[in-house]
């Protein structure tokens, strides 16, 4: 019983079968397809996928954001909630003030025609009803934590006198204004170059570990998720293709999708002759496959793999996999 | 072959810039976007081109291609120079140089198909040829690039990222050139399809004996494909070196900082990997650090690299690795 409890405690968001889908002119495109996923609270977890796997999608319905077209379907419970198409005034008691989200494009996230005290100020007035004086030595705390130097005279310019990296860091510090649980980050440094990337995962990292939040990671880079993230997600055309801890799923990928990303990215580290590639092109969700999406791309593929999506199964320590060939089968 | 394809001496961009709401009689600032570069390109080779946003390295490309206005020396096979040339004279180079750019849709017509697309060079440059030359020429280039001759007649939109990436690249080789620049040709690919891209860069300059000069902002990419590779910050060459030697010693510290800062996808190395992080952000090319551009981010910087402009010097016994800073 008490171990039961314990549990129930320790997961902080649980996704079950969420599918999303889009009405189009051109009809019906599910983007998120039965993506099931659970969360500990303080812990990193990497989505990770090409664009057009639904990584980004599953994120927005997570906190109700997607576009009006869109429709989101199954169970996310944060917190023991139901939040999944939860009415606007609950959604709104969780955004921000419980889940917070990091954006791509930090400069279309930021409002440019606020000043930044402005735009920080406002969250916590609305969600904590602090007095203007206590958000802004809380907003100046929060600039000191992400380091912007001399932030108390820089709280009052725009957004574009910011660089790209600086405007990331106002985000983030926006972001942890009410001490949320839970943040996600969609590509946070996809937009920045990579010295400036290495200081904002080194500040992400340590703000998660100061701040004792859960943060999921969305992001197609794999040397950033093997550096920030305890576990990872692993989504093509909208489906989970495996899930478990990260030193596994780099060391011992064991879906065949996995291992064509491992081996077709060059590393610094490594010299190669020539690159693997995965034949092919990524799969267009208008229409949608019968089996699994990986199938016409993939080297193992048999018959039933066009005709049926194998289920995301355990099948090794906390691993998840979905795929119709066992481990021992994969060439 | 001891002439080296292409010898760029000195080259200089600037442009100038206004600022909203000058007056008309001030005088424009101006942005040095490239600042005095030199370089040695062989035939056959790949020299990667990598730094940060707003380091000058596109704009080198298209000073390159004399898409912009330059100064300096950019020679070809040792005997011509090309930046002096006027526009009719410099047409028969063009088809020896051809570009391939960053956003593959983007950089093709949408209103042409594949076909005139990939012959619009050709028609350019070898105005002589019938329709039916041209076609086949179109379609045995295509093949190379691993595109179905049958989609000839199909329209950019109809085709993936990658797809289009291989018609940009296909329209580059029909002019059959010498040296092909290419700006960031597959960062906005992804990785899958980023990996096909690379190894057909590599087989067809394997196959025609092409010379490359790659430009990215991703050193593993650059590292993957190029066999010299020059680090630019801020318009000015750091350091430039063989692959192996530039990223197994790097000796320049903004070099050490970036390859540090590139994370390996292996949970292992890079936990236990020690990265430089740099302080801050690349200054304004509108107000470059006095001395060494990159001293205000450097963890070495002193008092001489304030006052003085480190030359780039080959460092002694092998002159071929280059390096411009005072600590070296």
């Amino acid at each position: 019983m008490h171990s039961i409890q314990r549990i129930v405690e320790l997961t902080l968001l649980e996704v079950r079968n969420l599918s999303v889908s889009f009405k189009t002119n051109d009809g019906l495109v599910s983007a998120v397809n039965n993506v099931s996923f659970s969360m500990d609270s303080a812990k990193t977890l990497a989505i990770v996928g090409e664009s057009g796997s639904g990584k980004s999608q599953t994120a927005f319905a997570i906190l109700g954001l997607l576009a009006s077209n869109g429709d989101a379907t199954g169970s996310v419970l944060f917190d023991g909630n139901e939040i999944l198409n939860a009415p606007i005034t609950q959604l709104n008691r969780v955004r921000a003030a419980e889940v917070a989200m990091v954006f791509q494009d930090p400069m279309t996230s930021l409002n440019p025609y606020m000043r930044v005290s402005e735009q920080m100020i406002e969250v916590l007035i609305h969600h904590k009803g602090m007095s203007k004086s206590d958000a802004m030595r809380e907003v100046l705390a929060l600039l000191d934590a992400v380091e912007i130097s001399d932030a108390k005279s820089r709280v009052r310019q725009y957004p574009h006198e910011f660089s790209g990296g600086m405007r990331q860091r106002i985000m983030i510090a926006m972001s942890l204004l009410c001490r949320p649980k839970l943040l996600i980050a969609d590509e946070p440094t996809t937009a920045l170059d990579v010295t400036v990337q290495a200081q904002i995962m080194a500040l992400l990292a340590g703000i998660q570990t100061e701040f004792g939040m859960g943060v999921i990671l969305i992001t197609h880079d794999l040397g950033v998720v093997a550096g920030f993230c305890e576990e990872v997600l692993v989504l093509y055309g909208g489906q989970v293709m495996e899930h478990g801890p990260v030193d596994p799923i780099f060391t011992s990928p064991s879906h065949p999708y996995t291992r064509g990303l491992l081996s077709a990215i060059p590393r610094i580290d490594v010299a190669t002759d020539s690159l693997e590639t995965i034949p092919g092109n990524p799969p267009n969700m208008m229409l949608a496959p019968k089996g699994c999406p990986f199938e016409p791309r993939c080297h193992n593929a048999c018959d039933i793999c066009a005709e049926q999506m194998p289920a995301l199964i355990p099948f090794s320590d906390h691993r998840l996999r979905a795929c119709n060939r066992t481990v021992e089968e994969l060439a | 072959m001891n002439v080296p394809l292409l010898k760029v001496e000195n080259l200089k961009v600037s442009f100038k810039i206004r600022a909203e709401g000058d007056m008309p009689w001030t005088k424009p600032r101006v942005l040095q976007a490239v600042g005095g570069v030199d370089f040695e390109l062989k035939q056959g080779e790949t020299l990667g081109i990598v730094g940060e946003s707003g380091c000058g390295k596109s704009t080198l490309a298209r000073a390159l291609i004399r898409m912009v206005d330059s100064s300096g020396q950019v020679v070809w096979m040792g005997n011509q120079e090309l930046l002096g040339l006027d526009n009719a004279k410099m047409m028969s180079f063009r088809s020896k140089i051809q570009m391939i750019f960053q956003d593959p849709l983007a950089s093709l017509n949408p209103r042409m198909t594949v076909g005139q697309i990939i012959a619009e060079p050709l028609r350019t440059h070898q105005q002589g040829l019938s329709g039916r030359e041209v076609k086949s020429r179109v379609k045995s280039v295509m093949e190379k690039v691993s595109l179905l001759p049958n989609q000839i007649n199909r329209y950019p939109h109809e085709f993936s990222g990658g797809q289009c990436q291989r018609i940009g690249i296909a329209r580059a080789l029909i002019v059959e050139p010498e040296l092909i620049i290419c700006d960031e040709p597959v960062s906005a690919l992804d990785v899958s399809i980023q990996a096909q891209v690379i190894n057909l860069l590599v087989k067809l300059q394997r196959e025609m004996g092409l010379s490359l000069i790659f430009i990215a902002h991703d050193l593993s990419v650059v590292k993957h494909i190029s066999h010299r590779v020059m680090v630019l910050y801020l318009g000015k060459v750091m350091e430039v070196a063989d692959r192996d030697a530039l990223y197994e010693n790097p000796l320049h510290p903004y070099t050490q900082a970036l390859i540090s800062a590139v994370p390996i996808p292996d949970p292992r190395a890079e936990r236990e990997k020690r990265a430089i992080i740099l302080k801050g952000d690349v200054p304004s090319p509108l107000a470059p650090p006095s001395g060494c551009v990159f001293r205000t981010r450097c963890p070495k910087a002193q008092a001489i690299c304030a006052a003085e402009v480190p030359m780039l010097e080959g460092i002694t016994d092998r002159t071929s690795h280059q390096v411009a800073c005072h600590w070296v």
